[in-house]
């Protein structure tokens, strides 16, 4: 009987000098200082950041073909044949002869505002205007015909209350304040213009 | 015996032929078929529907009339949403928090398989028959995961189990041929790993010729995303890729 509980007590005392010594190791990350005043909020202040610009005028939204555009924000890429899209961000889709691919060409331009995906198939085009989703006839890529628009179809990151505007209409420079445009979508974001904000807004990082 | 050699040269013949076709059947030469999008798409089709991946999930279009999609359902999938990569009757998916993976054995109904929980970060798939790659990539924007390629069995397709994680810094975009995976790296360049054998992923050499964002093989060519734009590469040789072209804007 004295042995069983003699050994029962050896076994617990190993037991806890085992775990003595994390218990330790792990105080470091608990926050003694939780406790302290924290220092007081500074006010926000003015910086040089952007400001959305909209519009009300729909027509903006008109898919239409035009010839080669330089490059801004190149965006998603995709192949079809001998074509190679890829999107600029926010503004449209750049088409790509890739026939010899050693004289690849930028050959016209696909103008879809707020646009970041691209998929295809046969000839037909599909697509996001914000957060539409676009259905565009590309039999003839200069004379392109916007066949149906299904409003609200993909949200991406609206849903989360954090709504990551730049996804579709990109700020000129990263690490800059922005005034948050909100998830009202009723008014056109066409672009950014640069003024003071307050550093309280959205951060584009 | 002159039977035997006559049928060695009877299946290097229809090897010949069916490679012949292979090619020219993913040369798309035939204009009613779906084209390939990168590792960073949200936009996918397949088998007549179109699937758009969106923060926590996949809605579904059936476009058998092109011009006319036809919505069939939405499908809860998780969080953080980011990429949708199609491979034969299946949809890797990945997300902040893991990479989830459907059947589109029924296209109009998409049902969840399986799935691989990891750390949060920034987590783009590609895939095949047995085995699954992701990159992810840590930092402020994504999440804290190690930096890697991440490497799964997924030969139990309900049950993905991680064969290796291979650090690699700054992972974005990947494409996938043959046994070597291409790993973009923002302006670290490009970079080839063998994985011939998933347990053991390898560096082969890394190319610098601008900043990396997502890549396209496609046939014998490697489309590659850059922030200036497009670069075009020869992938016929993968020990030796060559620059070929680059569009100029």
């Amino acid at each position: 009987m004295q042995r069983t509980e003699n050994y029962c007590c050896l076994k617990t005392m190993r037991l806890l000098l085992l775990i003595l010594p994390f218990t330790f190791l792990l105080s470091s990350c608990w926050d003694f200082t939780y406790n302290r005043s924290s220092p007081p909020i500074e006010p926000p202040k003015k910086v040089w950041g952007y400001k959305p610009v909209f519009t009300v005028d729909s027509s903006i939204l008109k898919i239409v073909a035009t010839s080669p555009q330089t490059v801004k924000n190149p965006g998603k890429i995709y192949v079809k044949g001998n074509l190679v899209f890829q999107n600029d961000l926010g503004s449209g889709i750049h088409v790509i002869d890739n026939s010899i691919p050693s004289a690849a060409a930028n050959i016209g331009f696909i103008k879809i505002l707020g646009n970041s995906e691209i998929s295809i198939k046969g000839n037909t085009l599909y697509a996001n205007s914000f957060t539409d989703l676009v259905v565009v006839d590309i039999t003839d890529w200069q004379n392109v015909k916007e066949l149906k628009r299904i409003k609200s179809a993909f949200i991406q990151g609206a849903q989360a209350g954090g709504y990551p505007v730049y996804n579709y209409i990109p700020l000129p420079e990263r690490g800059v304040y922005y005034e948050c445009p909100g998830s009202d979508l009723s008014h056109i974001l066409t672009g950014w213009v640069k003024d003071s904000v307050f550093n309280n807004n959205c951060f584009y990082p | 015996m002159p039977s035997i050699k006559n049928i060695r040269i009877a299946v290097v013949f229809f090897m010949l032929i069916s490679m012949g076709c292979t090619k020219d059947g993913s040369n798309l030469a035939d204009s009613s078929g779906s084209g390939t999008g990168g590792s960073l798409a949200r936009f996918t089709i397949a088998a007549n529907h179109l699937y758009l991946a969106d923060h926590y999930e996949v809605h579904v279009y059936d476009i058998a009339n092109a011009a006319d999609p036809i919505k069939k359902t939405s499908v809860n999938v998780g969080f953080g949403v980011e990429t949708i990569y199609p491979y034969k009757d299946k949809l890797f998916i990945g997300s902040r928090d893991g990479m989830y993976i459907f059947s589109i054995a029924n296209p109009s109904n998409p049902v969840k398989l399986g799935e691989a929980r990891h750390v949060r970060s920034c987590d783009p798939v590609v895939a095949n028959d047995t085995v699954a790659y992701v990159t992810l990539q840590g930092g402020s924007a994504c999440g804290p995961a190690q930096d890697g390629l991440y490497v799964y069995d997924i030969k139990d397709i309900v049950k993905p189990v991680q064969t290796s994680l291979f650090p690699i810094s700054t992972p974005f975009g990947l494409g996938l041929k043959d046994s070597v995976v291409f790993i973009c790296r923002g302006s670290s360049g490009l970079s080839l790993v063998n994985v011939k054998d998933p347990y053991a992923p390898e560096l082969m050499y890394t190319v610098s010729d601008g900043n990396f964002k997502d890549v396209i093989p496609y046939d014998d060519i490697l489309i590659c995303y850059v922030s200036t734009g497009l670069l075009i590469y020869d992938i016929s040789n993968l020990n030796q890729v060559k620059k070929v072209g680059e569009v100029i804007y």
